[in-house]
């Protein structure tokens, strides 16, 4: 190498070392610099997807808006940010700070004295992003807002940027708009990042609008539903009410029916006497029967669709229960030139049921078939075992039933002719009765006829008792008296004390004790009827459960304390024109050994008080 | 006589032997025969192309084009110049630990495989004296100054491309494509020149007929479909380029966004003396171009480059650094086969078979 070339070679070398290091240094500050972008880049990525992550965690719509304009603040630098609702198309308010964020009060009066101009309202006009290096610059911003509300002519504002914020069915739902008072703030990138926010941020706000209206729909469905459940609770309180009101009802009308009945039998008891007279007793007793089948039909009726019924159920032979039906309606029968005929299956088999509330089935049945066939006609009784069950069948030749009312005969209240013109008295309770009261023994009950006076036919199914548990108790039939009977049970040297705060009612029970050879003490109080208790001794004791001051359980309590030396053990008969079977039940809790039901039937009574004093072997002689 | 079209240099290795690598050092010998069976399938696969002028691919440049020479040095240390990337990413250089400076190896050794297995005209890609400069650390060595590291990058340069000519390569290329990022590095133009210096330093020690056989070729340096000087106007970079003491040039054309502009460039700076290979197909590309879309990039050159000195190459290597596998090798060469197919059908458009 010669020395031109070694010059060369040391000047190349020189310039070559002194190049690289200047580009070194500048790489390395290139790289720094990138970092730093790529920092910056990141920062405002995590605070993008924190952003994201927080509107897409809520349909609250006013937390979602500020979550994005907090987020929206912070990226673009600016001092005051807002999110303005446009209302311009609604109250007609203009546009709405919702949401603000940043610290710049100054920068927020800026926005206010902003908004008259076409500047701020380009952004809700639709015409998209609006950016302005320095506002009083910008022709949009007229001279004429420049001073107002701001005394020293200086606009707080001076970098403006403003993002509508559009729905997917291009409404302008509103505007982020941002302030700084420094010009020239917000750049390219700002403006980029901001619009893409926007987009997600309507995004959301259009699914929080869809969740706000799915929870309106869905509370006015709850608040109809509530209310249809109020109407309700409304309907059933008022059926209670009404439940209750027949309940009371059916007393009231008893408590003066119970004195009608039982003195027509008094006197009817009588020997001798003039026939007009007997048969103006009979009929009195006859219609106030009839009235009391009425009470109780109703009672019965609250008792059941209330759930209070309580069937006593046994074994029972149907057959026997077929039989004192038929045996109780055969006068009426008889009177109207019915032909009654029944076919009882003598290989039935038993039932289980409460023997008199099947009784009371069976009787309502031919009761019905008797009151709607006509003089001459035929009602026939069929039991029959058929399969596993037992088979009523009750057919009678009468009126019949049309096939429209057909479905509703045994609903309540129903009646084919409901006219003031009817010529069929009573409530139409009956037939509803029978359903509930077969259906509350498991079974059904069915109703056919082929129509207006081709008859009808009524068959009450009941399931038969699985075994045969020992021999059927007979049950005692209600015998349905024209009189009551002493001479087979004298109640000779019986002393009873019958305590009842209505004078009729006493006289009543006294009567028809005192007929049978009973001696009748009468308190009209229950305190009276204590101090009587413990001067006389009575073998047994007749109290009424209504009465004013104490009633019939307190007294009762009261005189089961006193102890047996005092006559506090001697047994008791609740006498109530409350027949529930919870009337029942509460007589027997204070103490009573019986309970029986206004209006009284003597024989009943006099059997009652018989049976009491023989039990205690208290009878004198 | 048609158009004469040559590769750039790499082609993506095979999944065999990139896995391979990954498993241990590139020079490990346990991948001498998967070396050898990349080498001969790139060569038979190359060949298919039609492609008159091929290379090995670079199937043993183990890391990259760029230090293939000083891989394995015990004098080197990885914490260099760091080459940074528009993608974000960046490239580091080794650093030079001490003295002496020598080439591990030369290019000349690749030559020689290939040639065993080519049936057609092999050239070869050397680094430029100007690249490695970079690995001479921002302080001076102690006991190896940067005159003495300087000359003798500049003999093992000389030795190499001297090897090459030798033996037979149909070019000796020489890889410049610190030339454009020079311009983004130092845009005062200081360092591309002393880069351009440098280089003609060595380029001195051929005779003319050498150099014509000698190329350089500029890309904005193609790395994982990214660049590191693609925002540098060629105009900054042309004019000084065809100072280099070379007969061609092999510039990167196809990825530019304004052709006719660096064509213009091109028309205004160019020497008689020069051929200038145009890169019609664009590796950071992921389509394959079409043949004829090729034929009209020629055709449109043509208006600017005089037929005679005009030619057809790629932009750039299509894995030059370590393995990018952001391009296929399938696709690879599907590209230059549509590079050879476009320049056949521009030559007869331009009558000239």
């Amino acid at each position: 190498m010669n020395e031109d070339e070694d010059t060369l070679l040391r000047s190349v070398t020189l310039r070559n070392a002194d190049s690289i290091q200047r580009a070194r240094q500048r790489a390395e500050r290139e790289l720094l610099l990138a970092n730093e972008a790529l920092e910056v880049r990141t920062q405002e990525l995590e605070l993008l997807n924190r952003t994201g992550a927080a509107i897409a965690s809520t349909h609250d719509l006013r937390t979602l808006v500020q979550a994005v304009t907090d987020a929206a603040t912070q990226l673009t630098g600016a001092e005051f940010g807002a999110f303005f609702y446009n209302e311009t198309e609604g109250k007609g308010d203009g546009y709405q700070p919702y949401a603000l964020a940043g610290s710049g009060s100054a920068v927020f009066d800026g926005f206010v004295d902003l908004q008259g101009s076409s500047l701020f309202q380009a952004t809700f006009r639709g015409e998209g992003t609006v950016r302005c290096d320095d506002v009083p610059k910008d022709p949009r911003y007229g001279k004429a807002e420049l001073n107002r509300g701001s005394p020293t002519g200086q606009l707080p504002i001076r970098s403006y940027l403003a993002v509508p914020v559009v729905s997917r069915d291009e409404e302008i739902i509103g505007g982020l708009v941002f302030g700084h008072s420094d010009t020239g703030v917000f750049t390219d990138r700002i403006e980029r990042v901001v619009v893409s926010l926007a987009a997600q941020a309507a995004v959301a706000i259009d699914n929080a609008r869809l969740y706000e209206n799915l929870k309106t729909v869905a509370a006015e469905r709850e608040r109809l539903f509530d209310a249809e459940r109020d109407a309700r609770a409304e309907a059933e309180r008022a059926s209670r009410m009404k439940d209750e009101f027949l309940a009371t009802l059916s007393h009231e009308l008893r408590t003066p029916l119970n004195a009608i009945l039982g003195w027509s039998q008094v006197l009817l008891a009588r020997k001798g006497g003039d026939d007009d007279l007997k048969r103006g007793l009979e009929t009195i007793a006859r219609n106030a029967r009839a009235q009391t089948q009425l009470i109780e039909d109703l009672l019965d009726m609250s008792s059941i669709v209330s759930g209070k019924v309580r069937l006593n159920v046994q074994p029972l032979d149907l057959s026997s229960v077929v039989d004192a039906a038929v045996d109780s309606v055969r006068p009426s029968a008889e009177a109207r030139g019915i032909r009654l005929q029944k076919i009882l299956d003598p290989l039935a088999g038993p039932v289980s049921g409460d023997p008199n509330r099947l009784q009371q089935v069976v009787w309502n049945l031919l009761s019905n078939a008797i009151k709607f066939t006509p003089k001459g006609g035929k009602v026939e009784v069929l039991l029959a075992r058929v399969n596993s069950h037992l088979e009523v069948t009750v057919t009678d030749s009468g009126q019949g039933i049309s096939a429209d009312f057909l479905p509703y005969v045994f609903d309540r209240f129903r009646q084919a002719d409901a006219s003031s013109t009817r010529i069929y008295s009573g409530l139409g309770l009956g037939l509803s009765i029978v359903k509930q009261l077969v259906e509350l023994h498991g079974g059904s009950v069915e109703a056919k006829s082929d129509g207006d006076n081709s008859g009808a036919t009524f068959i009450v199914r009941l399931p038969l008792a699985p075994v045969r548990t020992g021999e059927s108790r007979a049950h005692p039939t209600a015998m349905r008296l024209s009189g009551f009977d002493c001479e087979h049970i004298p109640l000779d040297g019986v002393t009873v004390l019958v305590i009842d705060d209505e004078v009729d009612a006493r006289e009543l029970i006294k009567q028809v004790l005192v007929q049978c050879g009973a001696v009748v003490l009468t308190a009209s109080s229950a305190d009276e009827g204590l101090q009587l208790l413990q001067a006389q001794r009575p073998n047994v004791v007749v109290s009424d459960i209504g009465m004013p001051d104490k009633d019939g359980y307190e007294f009762m309590r009261d005189l089961r304390r006193i102890g047996a030396a005092k006559g506090g053990n001697t047994p008791a008969v609740a006498l109530t024109a409350f027949a529930r079977s919870e009337d029942r039940t509460r007589a027997m809790v204070a103490g009573y050994q019986i309970h029986i039901s206004k209006p009284i039937e003597p024989q009943e009574l006099i059997a009652t008080v018989a049976s009491l004093a023989g039990r205690t072997g208290k009878r004198a002689d | 006589m048609t158009i004469p079209t040559e590769p750039i240099g790499s082609i993506p290795r095979p999944r065999e032997l990139i896995d391979a690598i990954a498993s241990v050092d590139g020079l490990d010998p346990s991948l001498e025969p998967l070396y050898e069976k990349a080498i001969r399938d790139t060569i038979v696969r190359f060949e298919a192309t039609g492609s008159p002028v091929i290379t090995d691919g670079e199937q043993r440049k183990y890391h990259n084009f760029w230090t293939y020479c000083v891989h394995g040095l015990p004098n080197m240390a990885a914490d260099g110049f760091k080459i940074p990337f528009a993608a974000g990413h960046t490239r580091r250089m080794p650093r030079l630990t001490g003295g002496p400076f020598r080439y591990k190896r030369y290019a000349d050794s690749y030559l020689e495989t290939a040639q065993r297995y080519a049936h057609v005209p092999v050239k070869q890609a050397v680094i430029s004296p100007s690249a490695l400069s970079l690995l001479y650390p921002a302080d001076e060595l102690r006991g190896y100054s940067r005159d003495q590291f300087i000359r003798d990058l500049l003999s093992e340069h000389e030795t190499e491309v001297r090897n090459c000519l030798r033996k037979g390569a149909h070019k000796v290329q020489i890889d410049f494509t610190e030339g454009r990022l020079a311009i983004k590095l130092d845009p005062t133009g200081e360092l591309l020149q002393s880069f351009i210096d440098l280089n003609n330093l060595a380029l001195s020690r051929f005779s003319a007929e050498e150099r014509e056989r000698i190329g350089v070729h500029t890309c904005p340096g193609g790395d994982r479909d990214s660049t590191h000087s693609a925002d540098v106007d060629y105009a900054e970079l042309l004019p000084s380029l065809f100072e280099l003491m070379v007969g061609n040039f092999y510039i990167a054309l196809a990825g530019e966004a304004d052709r006719l502009r660096v064509l213009r460039i091109i028309r205004d700076h160019m020497r008689p003396e020069h051929r200038v290979f145009v890169g019609v197909v664009a590796p950071i590309d992921p389509r394959v171009e079409s043949a004829e879309e090729i034929r009209d990039r020629i055709l449109e050159a043509a208006e600017y480059i005089p037929t005679a000195q005009l030619g057809t190459t790629d932009d750039c290597g299509f894995s030059p650094f370590c393995d990018d596998t952001s391009t296929t090798r399938d696709k690879a060469f599907e590209k230059i086969a549509a590079r050879v197919r476009g320049t056949t059908l521009a030559s007869k458009m331009l009558g000239l078979e």
